[in-house]
């Protein structure tokens, strides 16, 4: 049975929506493909290089090219590599290791982190900050949130304030944060290669619940950004309603901007038309990564700008 | 070298000092060094938690690194405290070889000099794998299960 007639089984709803975004015999493929393990090296305790050499004297690394820290490994479980018990390495999915770097945080920066859990990018936002100044690393589940304690604590994060709030409320604090990431809760299409359930137990009507969410959130994390920061809005799913949809929403309700996002990744042609409905040309700016186009989950990443000096 | 036998119980100090300025002091007086963080002691357990400041007050919050405890004859790092602590360290620090370091981080308490005895940083190449508690010729070990080394 081919891939796509696996899919088509699975969900007769979802193949008939997304063959109608991208349909190669490679998209079905690499779709329902088990990923490749890789890590992301945490540079809070201990230099990249000293970790690198370490690990091939045991492992092949085959560094991901959009991620200096980012590395493929031939290993099936990473407790029997010493470097991750002791929080050395994390296991991070190769284009999830994609938003902190376009965020780009420096040290001393405020940031926010809107939907943190499990604290992957969290971590990987206070290597690029070397464990100066603060992020604020949300997620309303308190459940979600104990891991992301957890996550973080192992990675020797010593500048994150954990909250259990609705990420909404941040709209209270106007022009306050540096950068903000948003990665938010989604219909998980990227996610199939982890676990099938995220295929059979995919509907329609969960693709709106999320746009909505995400529309909300979107405005709100927009609304505490400093004028002159950054934020990154990013999701692991495919669908055109969580993604350009949500930020051509944002492009029309404020003064935000995109920017070009410049890194040697492969990537799919951002949707402008959807089910009746243009985009913002600016959309072309942002980054629709396919499971076939490098071998990843899928993945959505836009780059918004507040106009601004961000002036004292 | 050791952590001498026989003095106060630092447990006791507990509540009569900020938890900064005892867990500063036990620090430095095991192994040389403390790192100028925020610390507080919590629970019955007199876990030991740091982080930083952070300039905006967003209510309540949670989010502390689990630094250590404080033991009855001194002050026990977890693995995240000794790579804090680790590089700066003075003293009291062990260095194993890899034979030793992999059977530590798989569960083992691993053969030491029969004379050490008190809490020592346990170091691996450039890595620090916490503290062990040197007593009767073995380094008691405290790696937590779910970060234990599979040795296939």
């Amino acid at each position: 049975m081919s891939a796509r007639d696996v899919v088509k089984e699975a969900n007769p709803a979802f193949y008939k929506r997304y063959s109608r975004l991208e349909d190669s015999d490679e998209f079905w493929e690499f779709l329902i493909r088990p990923l490749r393990q890789s890590i992301r090296v945490n540079t809070l305790k201990a230099p990249l290089e000293v970790i690198v050499e370490r690990l091939r004297e045991e492992f092949e690394l085959e560094p991901i090219p959009w991620v200096r820290e980012g590395f493929f490994i031939n290993v099936d479980n990473l407790a029997k590599v010493p470097e991750h018990g002791l929080g050395l390495i994390f296991g991070q999915e190769a284009s999830s290791m994609i938003p902190p770097v376009v965020l780009d945080p420096k040290p001393g920066e405020l940031v926010l982190d809107m939907a943190a859990a499990p604290g992957s990018k969290t971590g990987q936002i206070a290597q690029y900050m070397q464990n100066e100044g603060c992020i604020i690393a949300n997620d309303p589940n308190r459940d979600r949130a104990n891991i992301l304690m957890a996550n973080l604590n192992r990675m020797g994060v010593l500048i994150a304030r954990v909250t259990t709030r609705d990420g909404g409320s941040f709209a209270r604090f106007e022009n306050t944060f540096d950068k903000v990431l948003l990665d938010a809760p989604c219909s998980s299409v990227g996610m199939i290669r982890k676990s099938w359930r995220f295929l059979r137990e995919w509907r329609e009507k969960a693709v709106v619940k999320y746009m909505n969410i995400q529309k909300r959130l979107i405005l709100a994390g927009y609304r505490a950004l400093k004028p002159g920061g950054v934020m990154v809005y990013s999701t692991c799913t495919i669908d055109p309603l969580e993604n350009e949809e949500v930020v051509d929403y944002l492009l029309r309700k404020t003064d935000a901007r995109l920017e070009r996002i410049d890194l040697p990744v492969k990537t799919s042609e951002p949707v402008l038309e959807w089910e009746g409905k243009e985009y913002s040309e600016e959309l072309k700016k942002a980054l629709r990564i396919h499971p076939n186009d490098n071998d990843t989950e899928a993945f959505f990443i836009a780059k918004i700008v507040k106009p601004g000096d961000g002036g004292e | 070298m050791a952590v001498s036998e026989g003095r106060v119980n630092p447990r006791n100090n507990i509540g009569k000092t900020s938890d900064a300025e005892l867990v500063k002091r036990l620090l430095i007086e095991n192994y040389g060094y403390a790192p100028e963080l925020i610390y507080i002691i919590r629970g019955n357990h007199q876990k030991v938690y740091a982080r930083k400041p952070c300039p905006l007050d967003v209510g309540r919050n949670d989010g502390w690194l689990y630094f250590g405890r404080i033991e009855s004859d001194g002050i026990r790092l977890t693995i995240e405290g000794s790579f804090l602590v680790g590089p700066k360290a003075t003293k009291n620090v062990i260095e194993l070889d890899d034979e030793r370091a992999r059977r530590y981080l798989a569960g083992e308490s691993i053969e030491v000099n029969k004379n050490l005895y008190g809490w020592f940083i346990l170091k691996w190449r450039s890595y620090y794998l916490g503290s062990a508690k040197a007593k009767d010729g073995r380094l008691l070990n405290y790696v937590p299960k779910e970060r234990r080394l599979r040795m296939e």
